[in-house]
Protein backbone atom coordinates (compact mmCIF):
# COMPACT_ATOMS: atom_id res chain seq x y z
CA UNK A 1 0.00 0.00 0.00
CA UNK A 2 2.62 1.99 0.56
CA UNK A 3 4.73 1.52 -2.32
CA UNK A 4 1.92 2.21 -4.00
CA UNK A 5 1.47 5.75 -2.41
CA UNK A 6 5.06 6.13 -3.11
CA UNK A 7 5.22 5.13 -6.81
CA UNK A 8 1.62 7.48 -7.32
CA UNK A 9 3.77 10.37 -5.50
CA UNK A 10 7.07 10.35 -7.32
CA UNK A 11 4.73 9.59 -10.98
CA UNK A 12 2.74 12.96 -9.31
CA UNK A 13 6.37 14.96 -8.91
CA UNK A 14 7.99 13.72 -12.23
CA UNK A 15 4.58 15.06 -13.80
CA UNK A 16 4.51 18.44 -12.59
CA UNK A 17 8.82 18.61 -12.71
CA UNK A 18 8.25 18.19 -16.69
CA UNK A 19 4.98 20.65 -17.43
CA UNK A 20 7.16 23.19 -14.96
CA UNK A 21 10.45 22.68 -17.35
CA UNK A 22 8.06 22.56 -20.78
CA UNK A 23 6.80 26.14 -19.26
CA UNK A 24 10.10 27.75 -18.87
CA UNK A 25 11.18 26.48 -21.84
CA UNK A 26 7.96 28.02 -23.77
CA UNK A 27 7.63 31.28 -21.66
CA UNK A 28 10.97 31.86 -23.06
CA UNK A 29 10.19 31.57 -26.71
CA UNK A 30 8.19 34.39 -27.79
CA UNK A 31 4.94 33.34 -28.95
CA UNK A 32 3.42 34.71 -32.35
CA UNK A 33 2.56 38.97 -31.97
CA UNK A 34 4.92 39.15 -28.84
CA UNK A 35 7.86 41.03 -28.65
CA UNK A 36 10.95 39.42 -29.76
CA UNK A 37 14.08 39.49 -28.15
CA UNK A 38 17.72 39.13 -29.55
CA UNK A 39 18.68 35.48 -28.51
CA UNK A 40 22.23 36.41 -27.14
CA UNK A 41 21.86 39.76 -25.27
CA UNK A 42 24.97 40.92 -23.54
CA UNK A 43 23.66 41.12 -19.45
CA UNK A 44 22.18 44.98 -18.68
CA UNK A 45 21.11 46.04 -22.28
CA UNK A 46 17.42 46.87 -22.70
CA UNK A 47 14.89 46.47 -25.45
CA UNK A 48 12.16 49.13 -27.33
CA UNK A 49 8.73 47.96 -27.59
CA UNK A 50 6.58 49.36 -30.70
CA UNK A 51 4.84 52.04 -28.70
CA UNK A 52 8.15 53.21 -27.61
CA UNK A 53 8.08 51.69 -24.44
CA UNK A 54 11.72 50.12 -23.44
CA UNK A 55 11.94 47.35 -21.09
CA UNK A 56 15.34 45.61 -19.59
CA UNK A 57 16.52 42.32 -21.28
CA UNK A 58 18.14 39.92 -19.54
CA UNK A 59 21.56 38.32 -20.78
CA UNK A 60 22.05 34.45 -21.31
CA UNK A 61 23.91 34.24 -18.43
CA UNK A 62 21.48 35.61 -16.46
CA UNK A 63 18.75 33.86 -17.90
CA UNK A 64 20.29 30.90 -17.44
CA UNK A 65 21.15 31.24 -13.83
CA UNK A 66 17.17 32.55 -13.30
CA UNK A 67 16.42 29.45 -15.17
CA UNK A 68 18.46 27.26 -13.00
CA UNK A 69 16.99 29.06 -9.77
CA UNK A 70 13.67 28.94 -10.55
CA UNK A 71 14.05 24.52 -11.44
CA UNK A 72 15.83 24.18 -8.22
CA UNK A 73 12.99 26.22 -6.52
CA UNK A 74 10.69 23.91 -8.36
CA UNK A 75 12.21 21.62 -7.89
CA UNK A 76 12.63 22.23 -4.06
CA UNK A 77 8.72 23.15 -3.72
CA UNK A 78 7.68 20.04 -5.52
CA UNK A 79 9.96 17.87 -3.35
CA UNK A 80 8.42 19.18 -0.54
CA UNK A 81 5.07 19.07 -2.09
CA UNK A 82 5.43 15.54 -2.68
CA UNK A 83 6.97 15.23 1.24
CA UNK A 84 3.66 16.65 2.46
CA UNK A 85 1.53 15.37 0.22
CA UNK A 86 3.41 11.52 1.07
CA UNK A 87 3.25 12.13 4.84
CA UNK A 88 -1.04 13.10 4.44
CA UNK A 89 -1.76 10.35 1.85
CA UNK A 90 0.35 8.43 4.40
CA UNK A 91 -1.82 9.57 7.08
CA UNK A 92 -4.36 9.25 5.35
CA UNK A 93 -3.75 5.87 4.39
CA UNK A 94 -3.42 4.93 8.14
CA UNK A 95 -6.58 6.52 9.08
CA UNK A 96 -8.55 5.10 6.03
CA UNK A 97 -7.15 1.67 7.13
CA UNK A 98 -7.79 2.49 10.18
CA UNK A 99 -11.19 3.28 9.52
CA UNK A 100 -11.88 0.35 7.02
CA UNK A 101 -10.49 -1.98 10.12
CA UNK A 102 -13.05 -0.53 12.45
CA UNK A 103 -15.50 -0.72 9.67
CA UNK A 104 -14.65 -4.42 8.98
CA UNK A 105 -14.49 -4.86 12.65
CA UNK A 106 -18.29 -3.40 12.97
CA UNK A 107 -19.25 -5.02 9.67
CA UNK A 108 -18.23 -8.22 10.74
CA UNK A 109 -19.34 -8.16 14.64
CA UNK A 110 -22.56 -7.22 12.93
CA UNK A 111 -22.48 -10.08 10.58
CA UNK A 112 -21.71 -12.57 13.15
CA UNK A 113 -24.35 -11.31 15.28
CA UNK A 114 -26.92 -11.61 12.80
CA UNK A 115 -25.02 -14.89 11.82
CA UNK A 116 -24.94 -16.06 15.61
CA UNK A 117 -28.71 -14.76 16.09
CA UNK A 118 -29.68 -16.49 13.09
CA UNK A 119 -27.73 -19.88 14.62
CA UNK A 120 -29.58 -19.49 17.33
CA UNK A 121 -33.23 -18.78 16.00
CA UNK A 122 -32.17 -21.91 13.56
CA UNK A 123 -31.06 -23.80 17.21
CA UNK A 124 -34.27 -23.40 18.86
CA UNK A 125 -36.42 -24.25 15.81
CA UNK A 126 -34.59 -27.26 15.16
CA UNK A 127 -35.05 -27.46 18.89
CA UNK A 128 -38.46 -26.99 18.88
CA UNK A 129 -38.82 -29.55 15.81
CA UNK A 130 -36.74 -32.21 17.27
CA UNK A 131 -38.97 -32.18 20.66
CA UNK A 132 -42.28 -32.36 18.08
CA UNK A 133 -40.20 -35.00 16.81
CA UNK A 134 -39.52 -36.81 19.57
CA UNK A 135 -42.96 -36.28 21.58
CA UNK A 136 -44.25 -37.98 18.81
CA UNK A 137 -41.39 -41.00 18.76
CA UNK A 138 -42.64 -41.46 22.78
CA UNK A 139 -46.27 -41.25 21.93
CA UNK A 140 -45.55 -43.77 19.17
CA UNK A 141 -43.80 -46.16 21.08
CA UNK A 142 -46.49 -45.66 24.29
CA UNK A 143 -49.23 -46.37 21.67
CA UNK A 144 -46.89 -49.56 20.39
CA UNK A 145 -46.14 -50.95 24.03
CA UNK A 146 -49.66 -49.96 25.27
CA UNK A 147 -50.93 -52.18 22.07
CA UNK A 148 -47.97 -54.72 22.78
CA UNK A 149 -48.89 -55.05 26.32
CA UNK A 150 -52.80 -55.30 25.36
CA UNK A 151 -52.06 -57.90 22.81
CA UNK A 152 -49.33 -59.84 24.69
CA UNK A 153 -52.13 -60.03 27.95
CA UNK A 154 -54.70 -61.84 25.51
CA UNK A 155 -52.19 -64.05 24.21
CA UNK A 156 -51.33 -64.69 27.23
CA UNK A 157 -54.98 -65.39 28.56
CA UNK A 158 -55.50 -67.29 25.44
CA UNK A 159 -53.02 -69.46 26.04
CA UNK A 160 -53.38 -70.04 29.95
CA UNK A 161 -56.75 -70.91 28.79
CA UNK A 162 -56.02 -73.25 26.34
CA UNK A 163 -53.37 -74.55 28.94
CA UNK A 164 -56.11 -75.23 30.72
CA UNK A 165 -58.03 -76.74 28.97
CA UNK A 166 -55.67 -79.12 27.83
CA UNK A 167 -55.07 -79.53 31.49
CA UNK A 168 -58.72 -80.54 32.00
CA UNK A 169 -58.67 -82.60 28.61
CA UNK A 170 -55.79 -84.33 30.05
CA UNK A 171 -57.40 -85.15 33.73
CA UNK A 172 -60.47 -85.82 31.92
CA UNK A 173 -59.05 -88.44 29.51
CA UNK A 174 -56.69 -89.59 32.62
CA UNK A 175 -59.71 -90.56 34.87
CA UNK A 176 -61.69 -92.20 31.41
CA UNK A 177 -58.12 -94.68 31.27
CA UNK A 178 -58.35 -95.44 34.80
CA UNK A 179 -61.85 -95.50 35.21
CA UNK A 180 -61.75 -97.66 31.71
CA UNK A 181 -65.23 -99.42 31.97
CA UNK A 182 -65.66 -100.49 35.97
CA UNK A 183 -67.78 -97.04 36.11
CA UNK A 184 -69.82 -97.67 39.61
CA UNK A 185 -72.77 -96.26 38.99
CA UNK A 186 -74.39 -97.74 42.62
CA UNK A 187 -71.50 -95.17 43.74
CA UNK A 188 -72.87 -92.38 41.60
CA UNK A 189 -76.29 -92.61 43.02
CA UNK A 190 -76.09 -90.21 45.73
CA UNK A 191 -74.28 -87.60 43.39
CA UNK A 192 -76.75 -88.48 40.56
CA UNK A 193 -79.77 -87.73 42.93
CA UNK A 194 -77.96 -84.54 44.66
CA UNK A 195 -77.88 -82.96 40.73
CA UNK A 196 -81.11 -84.10 40.11
CA UNK A 197 -82.51 -82.14 43.34
CA UNK A 198 -80.25 -78.98 42.57
CA UNK A 199 -82.38 -78.78 39.22
CA UNK A 200 -85.24 -80.41 39.78
CA UNK A 201 -87.59 -76.70 39.73
CA UNK A 202 -86.48 -76.07 35.83
CA UNK A 203 -87.15 -79.80 35.13
CA UNK A 204 -90.46 -79.42 36.43
CA UNK A 205 -90.91 -76.07 34.96
CA UNK A 206 -89.54 -78.20 31.38
CA UNK A 207 -91.96 -81.04 31.67
CA UNK A 208 -95.10 -79.30 32.95
CA UNK A 209 -96.71 -79.39 29.12
CA UNK A 210 -96.56 -82.91 29.03
CA UNK A 211 -99.69 -85.02 30.22
CA UNK B 1 -104.23 -90.88 32.83
CA UNK B 2 -106.08 -92.32 36.09
CA UNK B 3 -103.48 -94.39 37.09
CA UNK B 4 -99.86 -94.62 37.88
CA UNK B 5 -97.34 -96.95 36.17
CA UNK B 6 -95.13 -98.96 38.55
CA UNK B 7 -91.52 -97.27 38.59
CA UNK B 8 -89.75 -100.31 37.22
CA UNK B 9 -92.13 -99.18 33.52
CA UNK B 10 -89.83 -96.37 32.42
CA UNK B 11 -89.15 -96.37 28.84
CA UNK B 12 -91.94 -96.21 25.51
CA UNK B 13 -90.41 -99.57 24.45
CA UNK B 14 -91.21 -101.43 27.72
CA UNK B 15 -94.97 -99.84 26.95
CA UNK B 16 -95.35 -101.15 23.80
CA UNK B 17 -94.09 -104.71 24.89
CA UNK B 18 -96.88 -104.42 27.28
CA UNK B 19 -99.41 -103.30 24.66
CA UNK B 20 -98.32 -106.37 22.79
CA UNK B 21 -98.34 -108.95 25.79
CA UNK B 22 -101.90 -107.37 26.76
CA UNK B 23 -103.59 -107.90 23.27
CA UNK B 24 -101.59 -111.19 23.42
CA UNK B 25 -103.81 -111.81 26.20
CA UNK B 26 -107.02 -110.51 25.00
CA UNK B 27 -106.81 -112.37 21.86
CA UNK B 28 -106.31 -115.35 24.10
CA UNK B 29 -108.50 -114.85 26.41
CA UNK B 30 -111.49 -114.16 23.23
CA UNK B 31 -110.07 -117.64 21.72
CA UNK B 32 -110.58 -119.55 25.09
CA UNK B 33 -113.76 -118.23 25.12
CA UNK B 34 -115.03 -119.31 21.97
CA UNK B 35 -113.47 -122.80 22.50
CA UNK B 36 -115.32 -122.82 25.79
CA UNK B 37 -118.47 -122.00 24.43
CA UNK B 38 -117.91 -124.28 21.35
CA UNK B 39 -116.26 -127.09 23.57
CA UNK B 40 -115.31 -128.51 20.06
CA UNK B 41 -111.96 -130.08 21.75
CA UNK B 42 -111.07 -130.38 25.45
CA UNK B 43 -107.73 -129.56 25.77
CA UNK B 44 -107.40 -125.70 26.76
CA UNK B 45 -105.62 -123.09 24.98
CA UNK B 46 -102.40 -122.14 27.12
CA UNK B 47 -101.95 -119.05 28.19
CA UNK B 48 -99.55 -116.69 27.45
CA UNK B 49 -96.27 -115.83 29.60
CA UNK B 50 -96.66 -112.95 31.10
CA UNK B 51 -93.99 -110.65 32.03
CA UNK B 52 -93.17 -109.45 35.93
CA UNK B 53 -93.39 -106.16 34.19
CA UNK B 54 -97.01 -106.37 32.58
CA UNK B 55 -97.93 -108.32 36.01
CA UNK B 56 -97.42 -104.63 37.74
CA UNK B 57 -98.77 -103.09 35.63
CA UNK B 58 -102.16 -105.05 35.62
CA UNK B 59 -101.95 -105.07 39.36
CA UNK B 60 -101.71 -100.91 39.30
CA UNK B 61 -104.45 -100.30 36.70
CA UNK B 62 -106.96 -102.88 38.94
CA UNK B 63 -105.56 -102.01 42.24
CA UNK B 64 -105.59 -106.12 43.18
CA UNK B 65 -108.90 -106.93 41.51
CA UNK B 66 -109.31 -109.36 39.10
CA UNK B 67 -109.55 -107.22 35.60
CA UNK B 68 -111.92 -108.59 32.75
CA UNK B 69 -111.13 -108.28 29.51
CA UNK B 70 -112.91 -105.13 28.58
CA UNK B 71 -110.78 -104.13 31.79
CA UNK B 72 -107.60 -105.26 29.97
CA UNK B 73 -108.55 -102.87 26.47
CA UNK B 74 -109.30 -100.14 28.61
CA UNK B 75 -105.88 -100.58 30.12
CA UNK B 76 -104.61 -100.94 26.44
CA UNK B 77 -106.69 -98.03 25.73
CA UNK B 78 -104.60 -95.80 28.76
CA UNK B 79 -101.64 -97.28 27.98
CA UNK B 80 -101.66 -95.94 24.12
CA UNK B 81 -102.77 -92.67 25.43
CA UNK B 82 -99.81 -92.64 27.80
CA UNK B 83 -97.41 -93.40 25.27
CA UNK B 84 -98.36 -91.08 23.16
CA UNK B 85 -98.70 -88.25 25.55
CA UNK B 86 -96.36 -88.84 28.45
CA UNK B 87 -92.97 -86.56 28.68
CA UNK B 88 -89.88 -87.75 27.78
CA UNK B 89 -86.40 -87.10 29.50
CA UNK B 90 -83.51 -88.93 28.29
CA UNK B 91 -80.57 -89.52 30.19
CA UNK B 92 -77.19 -90.36 29.08
CA UNK B 93 -74.53 -91.64 32.20
CA UNK B 94 -71.02 -93.15 32.15
CA UNK B 95 -72.57 -96.22 32.36
CA UNK B 96 -75.87 -98.39 32.14
CA UNK B 97 -77.93 -98.28 35.12
CA UNK B 98 -79.22 -101.77 36.81
CA UNK B 99 -83.26 -101.98 36.89
CA UNK B 100 -82.91 -101.52 39.98
CA UNK B 101 -81.38 -97.84 39.93
CA UNK B 102 -83.26 -97.30 36.45
CA UNK B 103 -86.52 -97.80 38.92
CA UNK B 104 -84.86 -95.58 41.81
CA UNK B 105 -84.19 -92.61 39.05
CA UNK B 106 -87.93 -92.98 37.27
CA UNK B 107 -89.61 -92.51 40.58
CA UNK B 108 -87.69 -89.69 41.63
CA UNK B 109 -88.71 -87.98 38.21
CA UNK B 110 -92.27 -89.27 38.69
CA UNK B 111 -92.11 -87.95 42.62
CA UNK B 112 -90.32 -84.57 41.77
CA UNK B 113 -90.92 -83.73 38.44
CA UNK B 114 -94.04 -85.25 36.85
CA UNK B 115 -95.46 -88.13 37.68
CA UNK B 116 -96.37 -89.37 33.77
CA UNK B 117 -92.94 -88.88 32.74
CA UNK B 118 -91.19 -91.55 30.85
CA UNK B 119 -87.22 -92.09 30.52
CA UNK B 120 -84.78 -93.23 27.71
CA UNK B 121 -81.10 -94.54 29.12
CA UNK B 122 -77.98 -94.30 27.47
CA UNK B 123 -74.00 -94.78 28.32
CA UNK B 124 -71.52 -92.59 27.19
CA UNK B 125 -68.34 -93.14 29.33
CA UNK B 126 -66.85 -89.72 28.15
CA UNK B 127 -68.94 -88.02 30.25
CA UNK B 128 -66.85 -90.04 33.08
CA UNK B 129 -69.77 -89.31 35.58
CA UNK B 130 -72.54 -87.62 36.48
CA UNK B 131 -75.76 -87.72 33.67
CA UNK B 132 -76.88 -85.44 31.00
CA UNK B 133 -80.37 -84.80 30.61
CA UNK B 134 -82.53 -83.90 27.77
CA UNK B 135 -86.28 -82.86 29.15
CA UNK B 136 -88.50 -81.01 26.08
CA UNK B 137 -86.01 -78.12 24.52
CA UNK B 138 -83.35 -77.88 27.28
CA UNK B 139 -80.11 -79.95 27.79
CA UNK B 140 -78.51 -80.28 31.33
CA UNK B 141 -75.11 -81.61 31.41
CA UNK B 142 -74.66 -82.27 34.70
CA UNK B 143 -71.43 -84.89 33.84
CA UNK B 144 -68.16 -84.91 35.68
CA UNK B 145 -66.47 -83.80 32.19
CA UNK B 146 -68.13 -80.50 32.23
CA UNK B 147 -67.52 -79.92 36.04
CA UNK B 148 -64.00 -80.59 35.39
CA UNK B 149 -64.00 -78.31 32.35
CA UNK B 150 -66.07 -75.32 34.21
CA UNK B 151 -63.66 -75.62 37.55
CA UNK B 152 -60.63 -75.44 35.68
CA UNK B 153 -59.01 -72.93 37.63
CA UNK B 154 -59.39 -75.30 40.91
CA UNK B 155 -57.69 -78.21 39.28
CA UNK B 156 -54.96 -75.25 38.32
CA UNK B 157 -54.23 -74.53 41.56
CA UNK B 158 -54.23 -78.00 42.37
CA UNK B 159 -51.74 -78.91 40.07
CA UNK B 160 -49.92 -75.59 41.46
CA UNK B 161 -50.07 -76.51 44.84
CA UNK B 162 -48.91 -80.45 44.04
CA UNK B 163 -45.56 -78.63 42.42
CA UNK B 164 -45.02 -76.48 45.30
Amino acid sequence: MNQLVVIIIAGVAAALGVAGIAWVLLRAKPAAGEHTLASTKPAGSSATLSGGQTIPVLGDEQRERLIKQAAAEFEAVVQDGTKQFRADLAATSNLLSEQVKRMTTTIITEELENYRHSLEELRKQALEVMAGVQAAVEEQRKALASGLETEMKAERERLSLQLDTKLADIVSSYVLEVLGNKVDMGAQGAYLFETLEAHKEELKRELSDGV
Amino acid sequence: MAFKLPDSIYSVEQLEAIIFELREYVDWSRSASIKNKLKADSTPLPAPAWSSEMQAVVASFGAGKALSTGDIEELIKALETFKKKAPLVHLTLAGMPGPAQRAQIMAWFRDNVNPHVLLTFAANRTILGGMVVRAGSHIYDLSWRREFLAKREKLVEVVSNVRK
